[in-house]
């Protein structure tokens, strides 16, 4: 693995603007292609397993959460268990996921955190890299089947979605508009019919979830978190009717940073994890603290000895956990961070494809940039 | 399998991107008039819109709003009016979801993604 300097395309912003990315660019490039990452087979073949075996693992410590009732421990309120629980039996569909990971080519991949409910990034892993890379290196290769497996994901889910349709809903923001515009483009070409709307225009008629022509909701992919929905106004409606979210409500147990933990303690010691306690840093020598419900690398304390840096922001009231601090490499003095794509939860077949995002400090924000990749 | 045999993208995703922002066009507007609503918008001092409220302060009585609407047709102005139905009140409740994120992102600018 490594990072190699490389010149942007010429005009790349309207290339990259063509292939969807419309918010490229904000105080700093997001989308850098002056740089790129560089892998062997090998090192992908390592992610690639890695990844499988996490998705593996997460879906264990989440049945692991509901048998012993961890709830409250993870600051999930009393009005979701319900639904985590009747979605986890029923298996609704669900979408995807990402891993975030340090690795350095050199050492088993570490998990720092799993995006299962609302990842973003996901356009610039499935469509715009790979442009790049038949632009500018059409002979080598990419670990990205993303698009295709997400068309192909479509196309089985399609039996559970009534109607043959999927409504697509976020927040009304750029990025996160890319994401669901994206993923509705896929659905299209799995020949689902769908429609897009801000999540503030889904309605309640009394009786069940409608969209903005006052028709019943069927299925509905929604980018924003469990954790807000639920409580929201209308998280008291949810369950009441017949609307399929996607991702599902269980999908709240895995985005909780409280995971980490519940990990540490069915898999001591895995190579793929980092230790990590509700309690503490007991006798960690350099940590993170990260607020349970956190986003965007906000409010987290990256302590070191002597040292204690702190991100701004304004989340952990429901509390935070304490994970051993990644020995993250700096390649050219960027921290790259491996955003490893599960598309779907097939066993031994979920991962799809990575984007790296790199920052100057070892904590990703939303300020980092999107770094595209190769390897032979 | 690693690598993308091959990946397009329909027309949605190049240029559909715009087509997910906040829309509640003002019925009096020249450009997206609506004759029933705008009547009933400045008698009640606002509208519907997809079953939310938005209130508004009209200073003028409603021909002022058709005369407006008339000139700009007559200048070649384009009109795109959403049907009567968008500003129909059918008592269903809006807004209950994304206020936590539009509280998160007042301050910082960003999604509910991550």
């Amino acid at each position: 693995m490594r990072r190699v300097v490389s010149t942007p395309r010429p005009n790349w912003e309207k290339k990259v603007e063509e292939a969807g990315l419309s918010w490229h660019s904000g105080q700093q490039p997001y989308w850098n292609e002056s740089a790129f990452y560089e892998f062997t087979a090998k090192e992908v073949d390592v992610l690639e397993a890695a990844t499988n075996e996490l998705e593996k693992m997460t879906l264990r410590a989440a049945q692991r959460v509901i048998d012993h009732k961890l709830y409250a421990r993870m600051g999930i309120p009393e009005n979701a268990i319900p639904l985590i629980e009747s979605s986890w039996e029923a298996e609704p569909p669900a979408l995807y996921g990402r891993f975030d990971l340090a690795y350095d080519g050199v050492h088993p991949p570490k998990l720092l955190e799993y995006n299962a409910d609302t990842p973003t990034s996901l356009l610039e892993a499935a469509v715009v890299q790979w442009y790049w890379l038949e632009e500018l290196f059409p002979k080598r290769d990419q670990f990205n089947s993303l698009h295709e497996r997400l068309i192909a994901l479509w196309k089985e889910l399609t039996p559970y979605l009534p109607g043959s349709r999927v409504d697509f809903c976020s927040m009304d923001d750029r990025e996160d508009g890319m994401t669901v515009t994206y993923l509705q483009d896929t659905a299209q070409q799995a020949g689902l019919k769908t429609s897009i709307f801000p999540i503030d225009e889904v309605g309640w008629n009394g009786e069940a979830f409608v969209g903005p022509d006052d028709a019943p909701l069927g299925a509905i992919f929604k980018l924003y978190p469990w954790e807000w929905m639920v409580r929201e106004a209308f998280g008291q409606h949810i369950g009441k009717d017949g609307t399929v979210w996607i991702e599902p409500p269980w999908k709240m147990l895995l985005s909780n940073k409280g995971i980490l933990p519940v990990l540490w303690e069915l898999y001591p010691r895995h190579p793929y994890l980092l230790e990590a306690s509700f309690l503490g840093p007991g006798l960690m020598m350099s940590w993170v603290k990260k607020p349970l419900l956190g986003r965007e690398g906000a409010n987290i304390t990256l302590h070191q000895p002597g040292k204690d840096v702190e991100t701004p922001g304004d989340y952990g009231a429901e509390g935070f956990i304490y994970q051993d601090c990644a020995p993250l490499q700096s390649f050219d003095g960027k921290y790259p961070v491996i955003g490893s794509w599960i598309i779907g939860h097939e066993e031994g077949n979920a991962a799809g494809g990575m984007g790296i995002r790199e920052a100057d400090t070892p904590i990703t924000t939303n300020i980092s940039q999107f770094v595209p990749h190769l390897f032979d | 399998m690693k690598k993308s045999a091959k990946v397009t993208l329909t027309v949605v995703a190049v240029v559909g991107l715009a087509s997910c922002g906040r829309r509640h066009p003002d019925p009096c507007e020249a450009a997206t008039f609506n004759e029933q609503a705008c009547q009933q918008a400045v008698q009640k001092g606002g509208y519907y819109y997809n079953g939310s409220w938005f209130p508004m302060v009209y200073h003028y009585p409603y021909p002022y709003y058709y005369d407006s609407y008339r000139g700009y047709v007559g200048s070649g102005g384009v009109v795109r009016s959403d049907p009567a139905t968008s500003y129909s009140h059918s008592g269903v409740e809006r807004g209950g979801f994304g206020t936590t994120g539009a509280g998160h992102s007042s301050g910082a600018g960003a999604g509910a993604g991550e």
